[in-house]
């Protein structure tokens, strides 16, 4: 391809057009399972119905109203809402799986590696179990993202020296705190009178979009947006960064500030993602795996694969998990799970994780 | 590790050793008609040679049971109940009985052998799982402690299979056991003469539906066409909305709820933390009525709060479907 | 161009690994740093490419101190070719080339440069394999490749050849000889480094014993006081064979 004669030519690596065709594939693929978590649930929608109560609310008055208030509600607030959360959460728990693997260089490493989650959920469990009036009013979601938030500074405390976050500090102090955590939630739940709400608290912590409304949707939307548009920024400090610690330095990149900011972005994601829908497993894990195996290692491609691939993934595991079983829900992670297990294994039988694993 | 084994030894030896004693002196001293009684429960055989005068009971309805039957004084030892409030004149009895446990489940396994019960009465097998560090079954039964599982709670699937007519076989075999056959037959059919009545009031009416739940955003936790809580709204003339739904309590997509329409509400009251007297009726009802804001429950705001004591095997369960009955017909009931 | 470095000083967990060391290495030249396993020299090397931070002493590239710069402003002025791979993501070698522009800002030329420096490590044709599936001398010269497109004044080199056969190793370093960047580079092979450096600087214990042309530094005194060995008079002839092998 290259001719040995100066000048040489600028050469275009051939992936991008390929690139260009699997983002515009993904995203059709993103628009036609909203499409069909919008037209399909537990209860029966006739297809044009369904399109027309959105078209509707969209435009008000722009078709004849042949629906029940019923219908109308079954569609407007609760099937829009969740699959757009859907979205939300499959694309940002994707995302911040793909930028920890390459902040702590472990493909192994997903999103809830760094106690955040267990962070949330104890959160969560003591707003379920204790009642609200224990954390001063504050909903399930609000007590999660503080949850969250509290994990985040205590792996941040435990796990910075001298102003330096290192991957193997920053995975110890997590999950060592993921173990406190849970312990704490777990004592919690002991507590818990009832069987009721011990199982209401169970399935919370598998993951679950039944709650989606629309005013969950403006601050997942806001920090995902925000968080993907600076990660794409930064596409070149987080290559370097996935190439190595010292290969990054040399390049230029100030590390420390970028682990760090890293850290509290994806923290921060992580913490208003689980107070929405839960832990939700796998997702974060497999997805970026899976991107990369699509398009490589660069993050100007990972990234945008991986919020595209979660997205859809996490539409169409929804999607199951209220259907399967209609008009009972399954939990997420039981969905994921079915898909993230197999896909962990075979990971787990290629060689580079074994030389990843090892990489100090 | 030792020393506490040999204390659990020392403990289960004692119970093997105190119970077998009284029971074979008392016999020869006051032989006592119709002794000994066997019945079968969780398809295990249990024989009495006299009636229990130790009993230790799990979940508040085991007991509420036993003040039915007038059988109180013979109970030893009890577990908390604060989720909700007592039926009329069960609070005295409750005062007096030792409370072993401060929640609603029974103590750990050495407290549990201690007691050194003649009897076990509970209605779930909960209580009795060793992964939750409890005394099983067979180990109080080695211990001279038979235990009794109230409505065929043996196992998740029986648990589905409930109706009505084993809280009155539970009632039945109890008389049995303590030797007040007659107080128990006259109790069933006064109870008996309770759901004919409810059933001839409502008998002809348009059957109210009805959605029971726990609450929850999404997915809502409710009650689906098996188990008590579905025979409790049957017996009192209503349909349960989620009858198609082949379990007991589970997670519903908010859409079925939505799309449901019942014209009455139950809602579960129960503590959820240990100790504490808080229902949190108004806030699940608050939720329910949200998802189901479309239907003529949530015009009308028709809830029941239900403790969630009723929605286990026991007495209480006869009393809740005259409960429920009066506030789905309550014109069947002005007469 | 100078690299220039006074009275550095650096501790790892506390412990002194460097001692007040200094050298400097000026436009043009090809200096090697060398001494026995475990004397300092790859710390010091990482000290100057701002992986550690020296606890006293100056480091100083064309007068500026590299530990004040801004983070990509010392990236722009120097380039390190490591030891270390980047093994388990699978960028293609385009993108490990690419990524020696990351100091600077996007320009439309990127793509020429990574084609041109392919092109002179001899990687041209190359850009689309994986880069975890190169041999080892490949991966070095793609890494060298990455060096040239950062365009820096000063290249560092940690034992870029340790991995390779004889002959791989003498290919990487003619190849970094002929770029004609003021090089450091920290050597193990004390032959090799008499044969390609202009001067080279000798480590032991964390301190620099001598610094000076090959000829001068590299006495039997010397080496057997810092390897423990017995050098012998016969490394010229070793050298000779050793550069008609290299240019066939």
């Amino acid at each position: 391809m290259i001719i040995e004669t100066a000048p040489v030519a600028p050469v275009k690596p051939r992936r991008n057009g390929r690139f260009t065709l699997l983002v515009t594939v993904l995203a059709v693929a993103v628009v036609a399972s909203t499409w069909l978590a919008v037209s399909i649930g537990a209860v029966h929608v006739a297809l044009p119905q369904a399109w027309a109560i959105v078209a509707d609310r969209l435009v008000p008055g722009l078709v004849p109203r042949t629906w029940t208030p019923v219908q109308e509600q079954i569609v407007w607030q609760f099937r829009l809402p969740r699959a757009l959360l859907a979205l939300l959460v499959g694309a940002g728990l994707a995302v911040v799986g793909a930028v920890l693997q390459a902040l702590v260089r472990n493909p192994l490493a997903d999103p809830f590696l760094l106690g955040i989650s267990s962070g949330a959920s104890f959160g969560a469990v003591v707003v379920l179990i204790m009642g609200a009036s224990t954390l001063g009013g504050l909903s399930l979601s609000a007590a999660a993202f503080a949850g969250a938030l509290l994990a985040l500074a205590l792996v941040y405390v435990l796990a910075q020296r001298s102003g330096r976050l290192t991957p193997s500090r920053l995975v110890l102090a997590g999950v060592a705190l993921a173990y406190l955590f849970q312990a704490a939630y777990s004592f919690v739940l002991q507590q818990a009178q009832s069987g009721r709400a011990a199982q209401q608290v169970l399935f919370w912590l598998m993951g679950s979009l039944g709650g989606a409304r629309w005013e969950m949707l403006p601050l997942p939307s806001v920090v995902l947006a925000a968080g993907l548009t600076y990660l794409l920024l930064q596409h070149r400090p987080l290559n370097a960064l996935s190439a190595g610690e010292e290969t990054a330095v040399s390049l230029g990149v100030n590390v420390h500030r970028l682990r760090i900011t890293l850290f509290v972005l994806t923290s921060l994601l992580v913490g208003v993602l689980v107070a929405t829908s839960g832990a939700v497993a796998f997702v974060g894990l497999i997805v970026p795996h899976a991107a990369r195996l699509l398009v490589g290692a660069d993050h100007r491609r990972v990234l945008p694969v991986t919020a595209l691939l979660g997205a859809a993934f996490l539409q169409l595991v929804d999607v199951a998990a209220r259907t399967v079983a209609a008009p009972q829900e399954l939990a997420l992670s039981i969905v994921t799970a079915l898909f993230g297990v197999p896909f962990f294994l075979w990971l787990l039988r290629r060689r580079s994780v074994d030389r990843a694993v090892t990489v100090t | 590790m030792k020393k506490l084994f040999l204390l659990v030894m020392a403990l289960t030896l004692a119970a093997c050793g105190q119970t077998p004693a009284t029971r074979e002196a008392e016999p020869a001293v006051a032989p006592q008609a119709g002794f000994p009684v066997t019945v079968t429960n969780c398809g295990r055989r249990l024989t009495f040679d006299q009636p229990p005068g130790k009993v230790v009971t799990g979940y508040h309805p085991a007991l509420e049971t036993l003040f039915a039957l007038g059988l109180g004084d013979q109970v030893a030892g009890r577990t908390n109940f604060s989720e909700s409030a007592f039926l009329p004149g069960h609070e005295e009895l409750y005062d007096r009985i030792p409370e072993i446990s401060p929640t609603i489940m029974l103590p750990q396994k050495e407290i549990m052998l201690a007691q050194g019960a003649d009897f076990v009465l509970d209605n779930s097998m909960a209580s009795f799982d060793a992964g939750g560090g409890y005394a099983t079954v067979e180990e109080l039964d080695a211990a001279g402690s038979p235990v009794y599982i109230m409505g065929g709670w043996c196992s998740p699937e029986e648990t589905l299979a409930f109706t009505l007519e084993d809280t009155l076989t539970d009632l039945r075999n109890l008389g049995a056991i303590f030797g007040v056959p007659d107080r128990a037959d006259r109790l069933i059919a006064e109870l008996r003469g309770d759901l004919d009545d409810v059933r001839e009031r409502v008998s002809g009416r348009p059957p109210v539906r009805v959605l029971a739940t726990d609450g929850g955003k999404g997915p809502v936790n409710a009650y689906g066409g098996a188990g008590v809580t579905h025979q409790l709204i049957t017996a009192a003339g209503g349909q349960n909305v989620l009858a198609d739904v082949k379990a007991d309590y589970t997670e519903v997509n908010p859409e079925a709820i939505a799309a449901a329409q019942p014209d009455a509400v139950l809602i579960s009251e129960y503590a959820t933390l240990r100790g504490e007297k808080k229902p949190t009726v108004e806030a699940k009802a608050a939720d329910t009525l949200a998802v189901a804001a479309n239907s003529p429950a949530a015009k009308d705001d028709r809830v029941l709060a239900l403790p969630v004591a009723a929605q286990h095997p026991g007495y209480r369960n006869l009393l809740a479907v005259v409960d429920i009955a009066r506030f789905l017909h309550p014109d069947a009931f002005t007469r | 161009m100078r690299l220039d470095l006074r009275g550095v000083t650096v501790n790892l967990d506390g412990r002194p690994i460097v001692h007040e060391a200094g050298l400097r290495v000026d436009d043009g030249e090809f200096v090697a740093l060398v001494g026995p396993n475990g004397c300092g020299k790859s710390t010091l090397l990482r000290t100057i490419y701002r992986a550690l931070r020296p606890s006293a002493g100056l480091i100083s590239v064309d007068g500026d101190d590299v530990h004040r710069l801004p983070w990509r402003e010392s990236a722009r002025r120097t380039a390190v070719v490591a030891q270390e791979t980047p093994a388990e993501l699978d960028f293609t070698v385009w993108e490990i080339v690419l990524m020696g522009r990351t100091p600077y800002e996007r320009d439309a030329a990127d793509g020429e440069r990574c084609a041109r420096a392919l092109d002179r490590v001899g990687l041209a044709g190359a850009q689309d394999r994986v880069y975890a599936t190169l041999s080892g001398g490949e991966k070095q010269r793609a890494l060298i490749a990455r060096a040239l497109v950062q365009e820096p004044r000063l290249l560092l080199l940690d034992e870029p050849t340790s991995n390779l056969d004889i002959r791989h190793q003498l290919e990487i370093l003619h190849l970094v000889r002929e770029l004609g960047v003021a090089t450091l580079a920290v050597l193990h092979d004390l032959n090799q480094a008499a044969a390609f450096c202009d001067r080279l600087y000798v480590m032991s214990s964390g301190r620099i014993l001598a610094g000076g042309p090959p000829g001068e530094v590299l006495t039997p005194e010397l080496i057997s006081q810092v390897y423990g060995v017995r050098a012998v008079q016969r490394t010229q002839l070793v050298f000779e064979r050793l550069k008609d092998e290299a240019e066939p």
